[in-house]
């Protein structure tokens, strides 16, 4: 079904049409920095282990100076680059916010700013204060647009990315319903709210592995929530469903 | 009309718009072809009033959602032609940070009167009571001095040049990013960062200046000294700004100060990083030992803080404004 409980930001476009950005959740966003925290914790024991790699190890030489210092930058790059430039150049997705389908946005919808996102991911050293991110998600909490500083800083919003189905609406198959057996009028002429529409798409969907007499009572009370008249007493389920499959297709 | 016939009668649209989107997704180029423009523009059109229509009959519903994504996507590409930070690193540099610079300047004054404040401070205690030193300084690096010997050039004897340049500007910077980002806390982070690292000075000033050894540390310091502490002071004001827009936000509102000031503080730490990546080259591999006479130290560190500071204070002539993107730009092929 379409309705998702999210919280949404406004966005006006030119055309007068309002475009919302779905927001990402608290509970999404703190999945996805443990992930990239621990990316990064073990990218760091690994670069720790190539540095030290003589000393672990008895008959390894020790390594050229270079390399260490190399090393060195590489472990200032993974602590404060990491999370700027996966978001820079990966679309606005870290790995961790590529797992749970999260990106980063400008307010206004545009992609991120080299700047942007330094802004706001520098801005994580207050957000993580005092321990674990406290300030950050007290701020996620308390904002509207589920901002944390770092995103107050440079204006940046968290949206998520939705998953859609739009071939349910154009299956084309009757999923073994034949046509019902004699002629109501009018039934093209039925209003179908799109709340109807989609309960009964999705009771063809799943008629098959409902129990018989829940499926009996569906049909009986989708039928009579439509108030069709001069329907005959005492049809069998198959031409109940006929109808109801005929109105699902041709109703307006 | 029934969601369902909605939507098989404009999927068609949709699927010419969403290839249209998919190719500028990818594209690197900024610009795409004269009669693409057209069709995406009709496209995007169409597609913002069939939202309209989905969010009239069929709210809540996938269809809704789903045009919702076209829109937003076709509107990033509509209205914010993408461009790269890096397009334009030198004009970024030498034009754009300077400029936001002067926009500023209060806030820099503010975190030098912090940092020097603080440090003649240290250095008045420091020569009126000698323990006062051992607050603030490391009892190594007293002893050092009280035995006549620099304690930094152990950096150049124990830590090869190249490790010790490394570990330098890693340090440097992620004191600039910390300054910066301290601001937050209403600017007392900064002030504090700014206080300790000014009473440092200080106090080792009036420890080398009592011991006799005043030469030694400015041969040490200079080199790099005058362009390192000039971007953290100009950090510190990037930190106050940020500082500045949470206790007296103006006419804006918090938030919007918020965003205003810290895209700012973002050009100024960024346009200063290369010369911090710089100063810690210099502080590994020259400022250390005997290697290089003192007058090349002096040299380098007055030439370096020159370029900086002319940089910095040289308005350029008004004749170009690279901070506006021109819609000729855009237009143009």
């Amino acid at each position: 079904m379409g309705k998702r409980y999210g919280e949404k930001l406004d966005l006006a476009t030119s055309q007068n049409v309002v475009v919302e950005l779905p927001l990402a959740g608290l509970g999404t966003r703190i999945l996805a920095n443990i992930i990239d925290t621990l990316i990064i914790y073990f990218a760091m024991i690994f670069i720790f282990i190539v540095a030290n790699i003589s000393n672990l190890f008895k008959y390894v030489e020790a390594l050229p100076e270079w390399v260490i210092a190399i090393l060195i930058i590489l472990l200032f790059i993974l602590s404060w680059g990491y999370f700027p430039l996966w978001e820079f150049y990966g679309n606005g997705k870290t790995p961790g916010k590529r797992a749970l389908k999260i990106r980063v946005r400008m307010d206004n919808g545009s992609p991120l700013t080299f700047s942007a996102t330094l802004t706001r991911n520098l801005m994580r050293v207050v957000d993580y204060l005092p321990y674990i991110y406290a300030v950050g998600v007290l701020a996620i909490i308390i904002n509207k647009k589920n901002k944390r500083l770092g995103d107050m800083v440079a204006g940046t919003v968290v949206i998520t990315d939705q998953k859609f189905d739009l071939k349910r609406y154009m299956s084309e198959e009757s999923n073994g319903i034949e046509a019902p057996t004699f002629k109501i009028s009018g039934l093209s002429g039925i209003k179908l709210s799109h709340h109807t529409y989609e309960t009964l798409n999705s009771f063809f969907q799943r008629k098959e592995k409902l129990p018989p007499e829940v499926r009996i009572r569906i049909v009986d009370n989708m039928l009579s929530a439509l108030a069709l008249k001069n329907l005959p007493e005492g049809l069998p389920l198959k031409e109940k469903e006929a109808i109801l499959y005929k109105i699902f297709t041709e109703g307006n | 009309m029934n969601i369902r016939k909605f939507v098989q009668r404009r999927q068609e649209k949709w699927a010419e718009y969403e290839g249209i989107i998919k190719e500028l997704d990818k594209s690197k180029t900024r610009f795409i072809q004269k009669q693409r423009i057209k069709q995406f523009s009709r496209l995007y059109k169409t597609v913002s009033s069939d939202l309209a229509y989905a969010r009239t009959y069929y709210p809540a519903s996938d269809v809704e959602d789903y045009l919702n994504s076209l829109v937003l996507r076709g509107h990033t590409h509509f209205y914010h032609p993408r461009f790269t930070a890096f397009r334009n690193v030198w004009v970024y540099i030498f034009n754009r940070f300077p400029a936001v610079f002067r926009d500023t300047r209060k806030m820099f004054y503010l975190s030098s009167v912090v940092f020097f404040g603080s440090g003649i401070l240290a250095y008045f205690l420091t020569i009126m009571n000698e323990k006062w030193a051992y607050m603030v300084l490391g009892s190594g690096i007293i002893q050092n001095i009280k035995n006549g010997e620099m304690w930094t050039n152990a950096i150049g004897v124990m830590i090869p040049s190249s490790i010790a340049s490394a570990r330098i500007l890693t340090n440097n910077i992620g004191v600039t990013f910390l300054v910066f980002a301290a601001g937050m806390l209403w600017g007392v982070g900064t002030f504090y960062i700014l206080m300790i690292n000014g009473m440092n000075l200080g106090t080792v000033i009036a420890m080398t200046t009592m011991y006799n050894m005043n030469g030694d540390l400015f041969n040490f310091i200079i080199a790099h000294g005058i362009t390192e502490i000039s971007m953290i002071l100009v950090a510190g004001g990037a930190g106050f700004l940020l500082g500045k827009a949470l206790i007296n936000p103006g006419n804006l509102s918090r938030n919007d100060a918020l965003k205003e000031n810290g895209a700012k503080a973002a050009t100024l730490i960024l346009g200063g990083l290369p010369f911090l990546v710089i100063c810690g080259y210099i502080e590994g591999y020259m400022s250390p030992g005997t290697l290089f006479p003192g007058w090349s130290k002096y040299l380098v560190g007055i030439l370096l803080g020159a370029i900086f500071w002319g940089m910095l204070i040289i308005q350029p002539s008004p004749t170009e404004d690279y901070s506006e993107i021109k819609s000729s730009d855009i237009i143009k092929k």
